[in-house]
C-alpha cells in the first residue's frame, strides 16, 4: 500500500501554487509602517584612499534622513566585521577602498528615491593606489600590499596542501605517461533572479531585532550577529521568506545587511536595503576564480597512477568564501574523482587582489565544480595522449563497484557507487559507437565533431561533526514534528529552500515514514524564532542532513505510537510491525492501527505511564558525507568558418541514490546541466588592469536563455547511500558540477586531430575560431 | 585608454591657440549641455550632463592647464566624477600652421573607473570617436569663415 505522496512519486510541488501565481513572499515583499530605505554609495575606483566623504549636500536631499560612513561605524566597533574564514571584512571603509564598486557610505531616506539622490550627492574624495587583479602578479615581490591591517606584509593569504608530495612526484617520474596542463576556471557570478537585501526593525522599545534577510543559512545568520554586534541571540529574529534563488551567494553576510541594521537602530524605523541588479553583480559573492596546474600519470597500458595538482585561489581583497573552518579550499581534494590513484597532493594558495571577496557560491558543493572539472579534463588528455578512447580509459580506471566503501588517497571514504553502469547506460542512450563512427566518417569529410564525456563524483551533505563546523558550528541539521489530534503534522526544519521544493520533499519523506499524506503536512523553513537549530541549505546538504533528519525524527514519532498502538489495540508494543503505513499486529494485518488512529489517542487516550500529545526532533550528524554521481557524454558540431560550437546531443546519466521526487530531481538536473552549459560556453568576468568589472550587466555577463539552451536527455542508475537513512545522496548541484567538462572534452575532441590539448573555459566562438585560424583549419 | 587624432582647420595658428586656450570659448564647442566657471588663468571647474548608452547623468570636474607654450603646445589635466564614476584625462594638443591651415594634433590618455567603466565598456569607444569629432566640427564652425 502506497501513501499519497510517499517516496518516489512525482506529486507536483507544493510551493509552486503560490510561486506560478506570483504569491510568493520575497524580501522586497516585506512593508512595515514607518519603513525607510537604504542605498548605498560604491566605490568607482578598485584600489583608493578615501581623502573625504562630504556628506553635507546629501543631507539637504529632500527626503535624506541621515547618512552613515565608516568612521560612525567605528566609533561602535562595527566598521569591519569577521569573515567566515578567520579574516576581516570592512562593513564600510574608514581609510581605503578594496574593490570597484565596494559600500563607500549608505544614506537612508523615506523612500527609495529620495535614497538614490542622496547617493548622487555624496562627495567622496579618493586618491587612487595601484590595482592588482591578477592573483599571479599579487605574489609577485614588487606587487603592492593589499592588506597593511594584517600582520603577514603579503598578499598570499594561506598555503593548504593534502597528500603525499614526495611520493606523488616519484611516482609521476616513474610513470611511462604523463601530461600537464593549466586550466583556469573564471571568475563566475551568481546571477540569482532575485538580487539580496533585508528589512532590519529594531524594535525600540523591547530591543528585539527583527530582520527579513534573503539568506540561505538563517540560524546561523543570528548566531554571528549575536556575536559580532553583542545583541543577546534571544532578541535576534532572523526571518528569511521565500527566495528566489541562491546558489550560494545568499550565504555571505554582506555589509548592507549590517548596515541597515545600524540604520534602523540610529533612527528608530525599520530599513529596507535592496540590491539593484548592478550592485548584486558587481558587488556580491562570485564563484571560482581558481588557476590550476596539474599533472597525472599512467602507465602506457592507460592504467592512473598518479595526481598533482597545484593551485592559486583568487579571494578578492579578503577570504570571505563560506568553507567549512578546516577546509580553506572546501572539498577540492575530491579532485582523485572516480578514480583509484596510487597516489596524489593538491595545494592551494589564497592571495588577495582588488576584487570582490567571495569564493565558493554558485552550486558548486565547496569547490566541488573545479575539482571534477580539472580531473575529468586531465583523463581525457591523458586518454587522447595515450590514444585510447576517453570511454575505454574511464571503464579501465574507474574504482569498481564492490570496492565501496571506498577510501580515496586523498582521505575520503566514498560511501556507494557505480560508476562502469552509469558510463555504459550514457554510452547506450546516446549510441556511442555509432558516434564514433559518424566523427571518424566526418573527419574524413574535413569536418568538425566531437564527444566529450564526464564522469564525475561529488561529495555533498556537510558534514561529520568530527570535522565539519563553520565558526565552530557543527554542521548537523534538524528536523522538528508535531502531529496534531486529527493527523496532520507540522514540520519545521534548520534549512532554507530558494526554489528547491523542500515544502515537497521533505513532506515526501515524512509521508513515507509516517503514513500521512504529503498533503496534510506543513513543512516550514527559515524563521528562527520558530525553526529548530541547523546550519541551512547550500552544498547540497539539505536532504543528506535535514532529510536524514525528518526520518529520524519521524522513527522517534513512531516509537511512540507503537505504544500508543499497542495500548488501543491491547497488545504488547513488541506484537506490533509498521506495515504498509500503519502498525498492525504480527501475522494478523487486519488487527491494525493508522497514525491517524494513533495520532487522535495519543490526546484523547494516551496510555498510562505514557506522555501525552505527539512529537518529536532530531538534529542528524551524518556519520560520513555521500558521493553522488553521474557520467555525462556530449556531442558537438563545430562550424569552421564561425567557431560555432552547436550542442548536438547530451545525455545526463545521474545517480543521487534514492529518489524522494523524480520530477524535481529532473528539473534540479535540467537546470544544473543548463548552468553548467553557460559555464561552459558564455559566462565570465573580467577585469581591466584598473579593476573595473566588465560583466557588470546582463548585457556583457552572457546567461542562457531557452533558444540556446540545447535540448538535455536525463537518465538515471540507483545506488542508495549506506549510511543516510533513506539512502539519499542529494542532486543540488551534480550537474553544474558534472556539466562544463563534458562540453569542454567534446569540443578538445574535436579539435585534437590539430594538436589542441585544452581551451579554456567560456568556449566562445571567438577563442574556438582563433585556435582553427592559427591551426590552418 | 590612449586617443589621438589630427584636426585641421583654415584659420590661423593664433587665432586657434587662442581658441583652445580659452575654456569658455572651447567649451562652447561641448554638444552636451554644461557649465564653466573660471577659477584662474589656469584653472576651471565645470559641470557636464552625459553619458554612455544608459549611463546618463551629471559629471563635475576640474581642468588645469598644467604646461602652455604658446601658439604651439599645452597639455591639460582634467578630472571628474558623478554617476558612480570617476576619469582622470592627461591630453596635450600641438599645433602647427601651413598655407592658412592649422593642423592640431591631440592626444588624450583617459582612465575611466567605475560604472561607466563597467556598463559602458562596449558602448564607449564608439561613443568617445562620435562625441570627439563632434566637438572638433563644432571648433571648425566656430573658426571657419563663414
Amino acid at each position: 500500500m502506497t501513501v499519497h505522496g510517499g517516496l518516489g512519486q512525482s506529486i507536483k510541488r507544493k510551493e509552486d501554487a503560490r510561486f506560478i501565481r506570483g504569491k510568493g513572499t520575497y524580501v522586497d515583499d516585506v512593508k512595515l509602517p514607518g519603513m525607510l530605505y537604504l542605498d548605498i554609495v560604491r566605490s568607482p575606483y578598485a584600489h583608493a584612499v578615501i581623502r573625504n566623504i562630504n556628506i553635507e549636500k546629501a543631507l539637504k536631499v529632500p527626503g535624506v534622513l541621515a547618512v552613515i560612513r565608516g568612521k560612525d561605524l567605528e566609533a561602535a566597533n562595527l566598521a569591519w566585521m569577521p569573515t567566515l574564514m578567520s579574516d576581516r571584512q570592512m562593513v564600510l571603509p574608514v581609510e581605503r577602498v578594496m574593490y570597484q564598486a565596494q559600500e563607500v557610505a549608505a544614506v537612508v531616506a523615506d523612500s527609495r528615491y529620495a535614497a538614490a539622490d542622496g547617493v548622487a550627492a555624496v562627495e567622496v574624495d579618493y586618491e587612487p593606489l595601484p590595482v592588482v587583479v591578477d592573483p599571479r602578479k599579487a605574489l609577485l615581490p614588487d606587487a603592492p600590499i593589499l592588506r597593511p591591517d594584517r600582520e603577514k606584509k603579503s598578499n598570499h593569504i594561506w598555503h593548504w596542501e593534502v597528500g603525499d608530495r614526495k611520493g606523488t612526484e616519484e611516482l609521476l617520474r616513474k610513470s611511462e605517461v604523463v601530461v600537464k596542463e593549466n586550466i583556469y576556471l573564471p571568475r563566475l557570478l551568481v546571477s540569482s533572479i532575485e538580487t539580496c537585501g533585508c528589512v532590519a526593525d529594531l524594535d525600540p522599545v523591547s530591543g528585539k531585532l527583527t530582520v527579513w534577510m534573503t539568506t540561505q543559512a538563517p540560524h546561523a545568520i543570528r548566531t554571528v550577529f549575536a556575536l559580532v554586534a553583542g545583541l543577546p541571540e534571544h532578541k535576534i529574529r532572523i526571518i528569511s521568506p521565500d527566495i528566489g534563488g541562491g546558489f550560494g551567494g545568499k550565504v555571505p553576510v554582506y555589509p548592507g545587511y549590517v548596515i541597515a541594521v545600524v540604520a534602523s537602530l540610529k533612527t528608530g524605523h525599520p530599513v529596507k536595503w535592496i540590491e539593484d541588479r548592478s550592485e548584486n553583480l558587481q558587488a556580491d559573492s562570485f564563484a571560482r576564480d581558481y588557476h590550476i596546474s596539474a599533472e597525472i600519470g599512467a602507465t602506457k597500458e592507460g592504467k592512473l597512477t598518479a595526481l598533482l595538482v597545484k593551485t592559486i585561489a583568487d579571494h578578492g581583497y579578503t577570504d570571505a568564501a563560506a568553507n567549512p573552518s578546516k577546509f580553506p579550499a572546501g572539498l577540492f581534494h575530491i579532485i582523485t574523482g572516480s578514480y583509484p590513484f596510487k597516489n596524489a597532493f593538491v595545494e592551494v594558495d589564497g592571495v588577495y587582489t582588488n576584487k570582490p571577496p567571495g569564493g565558493i557560491a554558485y552550486r558548486c558543493s565547496f569547490r566541488v565544480t573545479e575539482a571534477a572539472f580539472a580531473i575529468e579534463r586531465m583523463v581525457d588528455i591523458l586518454a587522447h595522449k595515450i590514444g585510447m578512447d576517453p570511454a575505454e580509459f574511464r571503464m579501465k580506471n574507474f574504482i569498481p563497484s564492490d570496492a565501496f566503501p571506498f577510501k580515496s588517497v586523498l582521505g575520503w571514504t566514498y560511501d556507494s557507487g557505480n560508476y562502469h553502469a552509469a558510463l555504459q547506460k550514457a554510452m547506450d542512450l546516446i549510441g556511442y559507437e555509432e558516434l564514433r563512427r559518424e566523427q571518424e566518417e566526418k573527419r574524413k569529410r574535413g569536418e568538425l565533431m566531437g564527444i566529450g564525456i564526464s564522469s564525475f563524483t561529488e561529495i555533498v551533505g556537510a558534514g561529520p561533526s568530527d570535522s565539519f563546523d563553520i565558526l565552530g558550528l557543527k554542521m548537523f541539521d534538524s528536523c522538528e514534528i508535531r502531529i496534531h489530534p486529527t493527523g496532520k503534522a507540522i514540520a519545521r526544519f534548520g534549512t532554507k529552500s530558494q526554489g528547491q521544493g523542500h515544502e515537497t520533499t521533505y513532506a515526501q519523506i515524512l509521508a513515507e515514514e509516517l503514513g500521512i499524506s504529503s498533503d496534510d503536512i506543513a513543512v516550514e523553513e527559515g524563521d528562527t524564532d520558530t525553526a529548530p537549530y541547523g546550519l541551512g541549505t547550500y552544498a547540497s546538504r539539505s536532504t543528506p542532513t535535514a532529510g536524514a533528519a525528518a526520518s529520524m525524527a519521524a522513527r522517534k514519532i513512531r516509537d511512540k505510537a507503537r505504544l500508543i498502538a499497542a495500548h488501543l489495540l491491547e497488545v504488547s508494543p513488541d506484537d506490533l510491525e509498521w506495515k504498509d503505513h500503519k502498525f498492525q499486529v504480527k501475522g494478523v494485518p487486519s488487527k491494525a492501527k493508522t497514525m491517524q488512529e494513533i495520532a487522535f489517542a495519543a490526546y484523547t487516550n494516551h496510555p498510562p505511564g505514557v506522555e501525552a500529545g505527539l512529537e518529536a526532533v532530531s538534529y542528524y550528524d551524518p556519520p560520513n558525507l555521500t558521493f553522488p554521481f553521474g557520467s555525462y557524454i556530449c556531442a558537438v558540431d563545430i562550424d569552421k568558418e564561425t567557431g560555432e560550437v552547436k550542442i548536438r546531443r547530451f545525455v545526463a546519466v545521474d545517480d543521487c541514490g534514492t529518489i524522494i521526487n523524480p520530477m524535481i530531481v529532473e528539473g534540479q538536473i535540467h537546470g544544473g546541466l543548463t548552468m553548467g552549459f553557460a559555464a561552459a560556453m558564455l559566462e565570465e568576468v573580467q577585469y581591466d588592469p584598473d579593476g573595473n568589472m566588465h560583466g557588470g550587466t546582463f548585457m556583457d555577463y552572457l546567461l542562457p536563455t531557452a533558444v540556446e539552451t540545447p535540448r538535455w536527455e536525463t537518465a538515471k542508475t540507483t545506488t542508495p547511500s549506506p549510511h543516510h537513512p533513506i539512502g539519499a545522496k542529494g542532486v543540488g548541484e551534480s550537474a553544474t558540477v558534472g556539466a562544463p567538462a563534458a562540453i569542454a572534452n567534446a569540443v578538445v575532441d574535436a579539435l585534437s586531430q590539430y594538436g589542441v590539448t585544452n581551451i579554456d573555459i567560456p568556449i566562445t566562438p571567438w577563442k574556438v575560431w582563433k585556435i582553427l585560424h592559427e591551426k590552418g583549419a | 585608454m590612449r586617443q589621438e587624432g589630427t584636426f585641421t582647420v583654415r584659420a590661423s595658428q593664433e587665432k586657434v591657440w587662442s581658441f583652445f586656450l580659452d575654456p569658455v570659448r572651447l567649451a562652447s564647442a561641448i554638444a552636451d549641455p554644461h557649465m564653466i566657471e573660471i577659477i584662474d588663468d589656469n584653472t576651471f571647474k565645470g559641470q557636464i550632463k552625459t553619458g554612455v548608452g544608459p549611463i546618463r547623468g551629471t559629471f563635475n570636474g576640474s581642468a588645469q592647464i598644467v604646461e602652455r607654450e604658446p601658439p604651439r603646445r599645452a597639455r591639460i589635466k582634467a578630472h571628474g566624477a558623478g554617476m558612480g564614476s570617476a576619469f582622470d584625462v592627461d591630453s596635450t594638443i600641438e599645433m602647427s600652421e601651413s598655407g592658412g591651415l592649422t593642423t592640431v594634433k591631440w592626444a588624450a590618455d583617459v582612465v575611466l573607473n567605475g560604472t561607466i567603466a563597467t556598463m559602458g565598456a562596449r558602448l564607449l569607444e564608439g561613443t568617445i570617436d562620435r562625441k570627439t569629432s563632434e566637438f572638433f566640427e563644432n571648433v571648425r564652425k566656430k573658426l571657419e569663415p563663414h
